[in-house]
């Protein structure tokens, strides 16, 4: 299930090792004087299709860690592979950014054209296409996310939600094969959250793009495949998210499982019979209503 | 908020919607400079405006709606009356005590009048008819030969494009910093002078620190998507420079330059 | 007497324009002295406009609003509203402007016209009662600081003036969980040491759960719904709104009972809603038996 109306792209792309590696790579910043570590020695490996989420507290590094995905930053020490092409050579720049989008966490910070359509060619248009082809994967980009019917609209009349919507559309126009979000729901209110991220998981299961997710909001990553735990710098759990949730230290470094999470452990400790990888709504009303 | 701008794009598909954007850049400059050539005699000026409203009908935004654009600006309409009415020497019509109204004042109080009509609704027209892309376009494409000098025409164009994506979003937050300031105590409307300009540091300073994060995140949002700097607005077969187009401004022109003419000469 | 009453509140934006928009339609709730009330609704519900109405930002297009007995269409009281009833907005920390922590705390009560050494042991006090050291923060440029701090200076700002009602929209939006923990903290302590009354919008019900007297429930600029917990609770799930309000275990918990469980759908805990879901399945692995 590849991103479809990209044939042309499939085989430009560096189809050997089809993932993202972090290999021993540590980010230092000067900091009044001392030197900070944002990440300190991470080996992390990303394949092709996961939903993985990244949590940790303010200042554990999620968002450096997430700009250095796509070559925005660069690290200090080690190196991060994409796809087999190494961020800091400047030749792979513009292959790295197609395949690896990015959403950020103010909507409004990111859209820079004053009509949703062209705002979604943007990318696209950097990369040179004919205009043939840009209008068909900007028609195909706002179907994606569904914004067909906005698409001569003025972004700042759109909701929190759409604009977000938008950006993502913005990215996928460029047919990537990993989207990074950093925070992308924490300036939105609850509709919108949960609009983008049904979205999020369509575009997962129609097309395979690969979801990197940061977020400080436990409901939304309990949907993921694999949670990623920062702290201080370090992966400090890695697992799937029932895993994570239910490892005592989860809590020991200040984080809360979301409901449905607690509720499971809470009925584990208290020795009843209840599947013990439940972690959504869905799957807890599935298991008690079947 | 949203909506009321006045000079926001109005989607349409009138003869003058159809026009090169070239054209009506070039024709909103002929309109500038017919508005502030001085020495003008009342009836061309009527002329003029009348000749704008009648573009602005063909364009079928709506004249009303225009016209009533023109409210906004009644503060500065009456001030510059009043200014040139009264500050005007000249044959004294009416005299109190040591103030005096003269002729001459009163016919530049209207002439002042009708130029600054003309200016607004004739950059009204431009805007109205033209969308931000299409002005972008239109706005590089002109300015291109400076290419030669090195100036970075399309780095101007993506100045102008975001700007005018901003403006909305800018006057919003600015209403809603003014609010959460007011909640505090602050005077934006009454009190001292002095105060007042205090006060508006603090709606100017809180704007200026969202601005400064804003451009931080578009440029790593842009980067992220590709851009380099130097890629063009325009994009081919997009503007037409049609015959429609050159008798459009040919009337336009020689309608609105004719009293510039006939002054030097 | 209430401290704030509204009655057919209505406000209408743009009246008279083709941009006209109702966002409160005949919206009529009383406000006890010392309540803690908690506004929820959704997108365009009219949370935002209604408490611009009880500093006197707004005034009503037609109905009216009473502070502590007062109308506020009165020019001269709604003047002086702003230190009896303060507003927290949403992402308060983007209204910052002074140079140094104490300064833009202290930003209010210069307003107030309040002297200097009062207002030295005001900013000190409502560092401390926020979480913040002031020996620390206080002459430090808030832009210096993490998003988390700049939102407690922010609010710390408006909670020094004191006013009777402290209005909160948002307060906790985008803070991860100990940011959120501080502020909530720092809210309950205000309300308990000062009696203040205190008014919060959130979509983060199961925070409202815990402290609020009472609910308003808005939707569309209407209110549907105001009183306990339980009450609001019942209209939201009997209406079929609740979906994206409700807390995920309350939403279980109607969820069972609609399946048909005799479940309590009135707990206000998770460990409450445990002990439900622990006798169902008691009942029904006894049942397997």
């Amino acid at each position: 299930m590849k991103c479809s109306p990209c044939p042309g792209y499939i085989n430009e792309v560096n189809r050997v090792n089809e993932k993202i590696e972090l290999l021993n790579v540590t980010k230092t910043y000067q900091h009044a004087g001392s030197l900070v570590y944002a990440l300190n020695n991470i080996n992390l490996t990303i394949p092709q299709g996961q939903f993985v989420g990244i949590v940790g507290m303010n200042g554990s590094g999620k968002t450096t860690l997430a700009r250095l995905l796509n070559g925005l930053i660069l690290p200090s020490s080690g190196k991060v592979l994409v796809n087999g092409m190494d961020t800091t050579d400047p030749r792979y720049h513009k292959d790295i950014r197609r395949l690896v989008g990015m959403v950020f966490q103010n909507p409004d910070n990111q859209i820079i054209n004053p009509i949703v359509e062209e705002e979604v060619a943007f990318g696209v248009q950097n990369l040179h296409f004919s205009a043939a082809e840009v209008s068909r994967r900007v028609t195909w980009a706002l179907q994606a996310v569904g914004l067909s019917d906005l698409r001569h609209h003025a972004p700042h009349l759109l909701s929190g939600g759409q604009k977000q919507r938008l950006a993502v559309a913005a990215a996928l126009a460029m047919c990537p094969a990993y989207l990074v979000l950093d925070e992308p729901t924490s300036m939105l209110d609850q509709s919108g959250r949960s609009e983008l991220i049904l979205c999020l998981e369509e575009l997962r299961r129609e097309h395979g793009i690969t979801i990197i997710m940061i977020s400080h909001v436990m409901e939304e990553v309990a949907r993921a495949d694999r949670l990623i735990v920062l702290y201080q710098g370090n992966i400090h759990l890695d697992g799937s998210p029932w895993e994570v949730f239910s490892s005592p230290e989860f809590e020991h470094i200040g984080m809360t499982p979301p409901p449905i999470a607690r509720l499971t452990n809470v009925l584990i400790e208290q020795e009843h019979q209840i599947d013990k990888r439940i972690v959504t709504f869905e799957q807890m009303v599935e298991f008690l209503c079947p | 908020m949203q909506g009321m701008i006045t000079g926001q794009y109005i989607n349409g598909d009138s003869m003058i919607h159809r026009l090169d954007p070239r054209t009506k850049l070039l024709g909103c400059f002929a309109v500038i400079i017919a508005a502030v050539w001085p020495g003008q005699q009342i009836p061309v000026l009527l002329l003029n405006t009348g000749f704008i409203i009648l573009i602005i009908y063909l364009s079928q935004v709506g004249v009303v709606r225009v016209l009533r654009g023109l409210r906004t600006l009644r503060m500065l309409f009456l001030l510059t009356f009043v200014c040139q009415v009264f500050l005007t020497p000249g044959d004294s019509l009416w005299n109190w005590g040591g103030i005096a109204v003269s002729r001459q004042g009163i016919y530049l109080g209207i002439t002042t009048f009708l130029r600054l009509v003309i200016l607004y609704i004739g950059s009204s027209l431009l805007t109205m008819t033209t969308s931000t892309l299409k002005l972008t376009e239109g706005l590089e494409s002109l300015l291109s030969p400076l290419n030669y000098l090195r100036f970075p025409v399309h780095q101007l164009a993506m100045i102008i494009n975001i700007s005018l994506r901003f403006v909305p979003t800018i006057i919003e937050e600015a209403e809603i910093i003014i609010r959460a300031q007011k909640s505090r105590g602050a005077r934006f409307d009454s009190g001292p002078l002095a105060l007042r300009l205090k006060t508006v540091l603090a709606l100017l300073i809180p704007l200026l620190a969202v601005s400064l994060q804003r451009a931080t995140d578009l440029a790593l949002a842009m980067e992220s998507r590709c851009y380099t700097g130097d890629q063009s607005y325009i994009r081919e077969g997009s503007m037409v420079f049609t015959w429609k187009d050159g008798i459009a401004l040919g009337i336009l022109v020689t309608l609105l330059l004719v009293p510039v003419w006939v002054r030097l000469y | 007497m209430p401290i704030i009453e509204t009655k057919d509140l209505t406000h209408v934006y743009l009246a008279g324009t083709s941009y006209e928009k109702k966002a409160l339609d005949k919206v009529s709730l009383s406000i006890n002295q010392g309540e803690f009330v908690g506004i929820i609704g959704g997108n365009g519900s009219g949370k935002s406009t209604l408490i611009q109405h009880f500093n006197g930002l707004l005034v009503p297009t037609s109905g009216s609003v009473r502070v502590d007995g007062k109308d506020t269409t009165v020019k001269q009281y709604r003047k002086n509203l702003w230190k009896k009833v303060g507003i927290v907005f949403q992402f308060p920390e983007q209204q910052i402007f002074k140079s140094t922590v104490f300064e833009e705390v202290a930003y209010g009560l210069k307003n107030m016209g309040m002297h200097l050494p009062e207002i030295k042991n005001r900013v000190e006090e409502i560092l401390v009662q926020i979480g913040l050291n002031p020996g620390e923060v206080a002459h430090r440029s808030p832009l210096s600081l993490s998003g988390g701090t700049r939102r407690q200076v922010a609010i710390a700002s408006i909670m020094a003036m004191r006013p009777a009602v402290l209005v909160l929209d948002e307060p906790t939006a985008g803070l991860d969980s100990s940011g959120s923990n501080h502020i909530m903290q720092a809210i309950q302590e205000m309300q308990r040491n000062y009696h203040i009354t205190v008014v919060m919008i959130s979509h983060y019900v199961s925070q409202l759960m815990l402290l609020a007297d009472k609910l308003v429930f808005l939707e569309q600029g209407r209110l549907l719904a105001c009183g306990n917990q339980e009450e609001v609770f019942q209209y939201i799930t009997s209406h079929n709104l609740g979906g994206l309000i409700l807390p995920d275990y309350l939403r279980l918990m109607h969820h069972l009972a609609d399946y048909g469980y005799q479940v309590n759908t009135g707990v206000s805990s998770l460990e409450e809603a445990a002990r439900e879901i622990g006798r169902i399945l008691k009942e029904s692995f006894l049942c397997k038996v």
